[in-house]
């Protein structure tokens, strides 16, 4: 990224409440017009720093700089960003129309002008008709557009979401999710998005800060974050992942030697993660791991191997296949899809059965 | 109908149910009451008897004779005024309360309370002590040397009403301002902040007329008793600060005129239900929804 484009920069930012730390000296950039999300489990300080861009709390260390001014002091009413509630934060003395108008009241600009911004918002959210409705009225959608639509009419050059689709149902928040999706392409605003929801982060986001205890563990990319986690921390937390104990042999040029009970000597063409005793773990991710007969050869750049088969369970387009591998125990996830030639059909619990995957497919972590 | 099917019935309708016992009771000794109260307004007392004869008599003469409508018209503004000041009084203390204190509430609000635990006869009493010719306050501004002469003006007038009834009835409004604050929701406030409203303005747009309903009914509270007051003007009153209560305790008691005091009585009551229809209607708090 250039250093030119850099529209949020967050340095080294803490915070802390009493005795608990929620942030541990955070670095981030965002840049202009992207949408940028907040990932991790509750307690992970994500709200806290959503917080702190908003202007709600002021950080303990650090320095929080907008469109290349610091604003640490600037109160919330001064900012330029605005905030998408996560119970929406509606006021329930006004109607649809008022909610939408707030915060245009102030500004010094004709009542022509507020109006048309007005409407043109109700006709983006598709509330037309709504708009004398008193917001305890509306269903969770609607709302959840009010919201959204009031956080956009002062255009704001920052809108930061706190898990806005949190309180609605699967079938509506998928629906919202690609209007969010569409409304920030069309708006073109730096959305900064907090979620503990890992798939919802990976649909919205351009990039994400995956967040643990007040730390940062990476800030990458969706299929960067999923195909290749830094940590077995992060590997876990986004999908799930097969983990297998591996001992350190060699490191020369870019391509590792390891050696692990179910796989033997096996050489990636991988860095190695920093060990200090020698010891690491392998991952895949059960969707890269194939099906194969019972004691089959590995083919070229392929890794094999056997295990005892401790679960099947069918989700219609997809099988769930638990393993044991042979020589550690170890767990394994497969997932396979269920095409006419699968090979799942012939197992059942406590058959052998083979696998492979792709060495490349083979993630070495820490 | 088992109890089974009593709480297998829906919501309002167990709500009804389970009231209507009070309901009942409560309407029952109000109409009975209010009845009475009309029956002897429209009867004449003949020294120790009643002639049943239906009169409007005692309404006429409520009309007639100046001095009724006068008491009536002041003992309003009296409560009026002892609203107003109350709920002005009160309104910062629930605000503090309610938005600053962060730890134990309950425990503010108790001793907020605490007035009300002593008699209210005590409570009146005791600004005689503070208000009176050698009280309190012409005591210690004498002896501060503030004063030459010990101040009269302090008691015995409707100033002293006022005082009196503020301190009496606080609590009473400090309570259901107290309770409308609590149900704000505080992400409005941030919410307000973030779209551009200076803490001023925040208060204006959101707090206030979220608590309207909760101002409303503590001047509703304080004022509707306080029209009918008899012992506070009679205590700290003197005959300046007499009040319409003074003049209907007066017509059941020692004049012995139950009919003109059931009429006094019920122009009052009518009084203060157009007062506090026409305030509800000029507030526009029926349009706000009570959750």
């Amino acid at each position: 990224m250039m250093s030119g484009n850099h529209h949020i920069r967050i340095e080294g930012v803490s915070k802390a409440y009493g005795s608990f730390v929620a942030l541990k000296g955070i670095d981030l950039s965002i840049a202009k017009g992207e949408f940028f999300s907040l990932l991790g489990p509750s307690g992970c300080g994500k709200t806290s720093l959503l917080k702190i861009l908003g202007g709600f709390e002021a950080p303990s260390a650090g320095d929080v700089i907008i469109a290349g001014t610091r604003v640490n002091d600037v109160p919330p009413y001064r900012r330029n960003t605005n905030m998408v509630f996560q119970s929406y934060a509606l006021f329930p003395h006004l109607d649809v129309y008022a909610n939408i108008g707030y915060g245009l009241k102030r500004r010094k600009a004709s009542e022509a002008e507020k109006r048309a911004t007005i409407e043109g918002l109700i006709d983006l959210m598709q509330l037309k008709g709504l708009e004398n409705r008193n917001v305890e009225k509306l269903s969770g959608g609607q709302k959840q557009r009010v919201a959204l639509a009031r956080a956009l009419a002062l255009k704001p050059e920052v809108l930061l979401l706190d898990e806005p689709l949190g309180a609605l149902d699967k079938k509506l928040r998928d629906e919202m999710q690609k209007e969010l999706r569409a409304i920030q392409q069309r708006v073109g605003i730096t959305f900064v998005f907090v979620t503990h929801d890992q798939e919802e982060a990976m649909a919205l986001s351009d990039r994400v800060a995956v967040l643990f205890d007040g730390r940062i563990a990476q800030v990458d990319t969706p299929r960067n974050l999923y195909n290749r986690p830094k940590s077995v921390d992060v590997a876990q937390f986004i999908g799930t992942i097969n983990l297998f104990d591996g001992v350190l042999r060699s490191a020369t040029g870019g391509r590792t030697t390891v050696e692990s009970p179910d796989f033997g000597t096996i050489s990636v063409a991988e860095p190695a993660p920093s060990t200090a005793s020698g010891r690491l773990r392998m991952a895949v991710r059960p969707e890269q791991v194939a099906i194969e007969a019972a004691g089959a050869a590995a083919a070229p750049g392929r890794i094999a191997g056997e295990g005892t088969v401790t679960a099947l369970s069918f989700r219609g387009d997809r099988s769930y296949v638990e393993l044991a591998l042979k020589t550690s125990g170890a767990p394994l996830s497969v997932v396979v899809p269920n095409v006419s030639s699968s090979q799942v059909r012939s197992l059942d619990v406590g058959t052998t059965a083979g696998f492979s995957f792709a060495a490349e497919d083979l993630l070495l972590l820490e | 109908m088992t109890t089974r099917t009593i709480f297998a019935a829906s919501g309002s309708r167990q709500g009804l149910l389970l009231t209507a016992p009070a309901v009942l009771v409560v309407s029952g000794i109000v109409a009975f009451a209010f009845a009475s109260l009309v029956c002897y307004s429209i009867w004449t007392q003949t020294y120790l008897d009643m002639d049943h004869t239906p009169t409007t008599l005692n309404y006429q003469r409520f009309f007639r004779e100046p001095m009724f409508l006068f008491l009536l018209g002041k003992s309003l503004l009296i409560a009026l005024g002892a609203s107003v000041i109350t709920v002005l009084a009160a309104y910062p203390v629930a605000y503090y309360v309610s938005f600053k204190v962060q730890r134990r509430k309950l425990l503010w609000i108790t001793i907020l309370t605490l007035p009300f635990w002593m008699s209210y006869l005590l409570r009146v009493f005791s600004w005689k002590l503070i208000l009176g010719y050698n009280g309190i306050l012409n005591t210690g501004l004498g002896t501060l040397g503030l004063i030459s002469a010990p101040v009269e003006a302090l008691l015995h007038n409707s100033f002293a009403v006022v005082l009196t009834l503020t301190h009496s009835w606080a609590p009473f409004a400090v309570v259901p301002i107290f309770l409308s604050m609590e149900r704000i929701d505080r992400s409005l406030l941030q919410a307000a902040a973030d779209l551009g409203d200076t803490p001023l303005q925040a208060f204006r747009r959101v707090v206030w007329p979220l608590t309207l309903s909760g101002v409303f009914s503590a001047g509703i509270l304080i004022f509707i008793p306080t029209v009918g007051d008899y012992v506070t003007p009679q205590l700290v009153g003197g005959t300046s600060g007499i009040m319409i209560g003074n003049l209907i305790f007066a017509m059941f008691t020692k004049l012995n005129n139950w009919p003109l005091g059931s009429a006094i009585a019920l122009m009052s009551l009518l009084a203060i239900g157009l007062i506090v229809f026409a305030a509800s209607r000029l507030l526009g708090v029926h349009k706000v929804e009570v959750k």
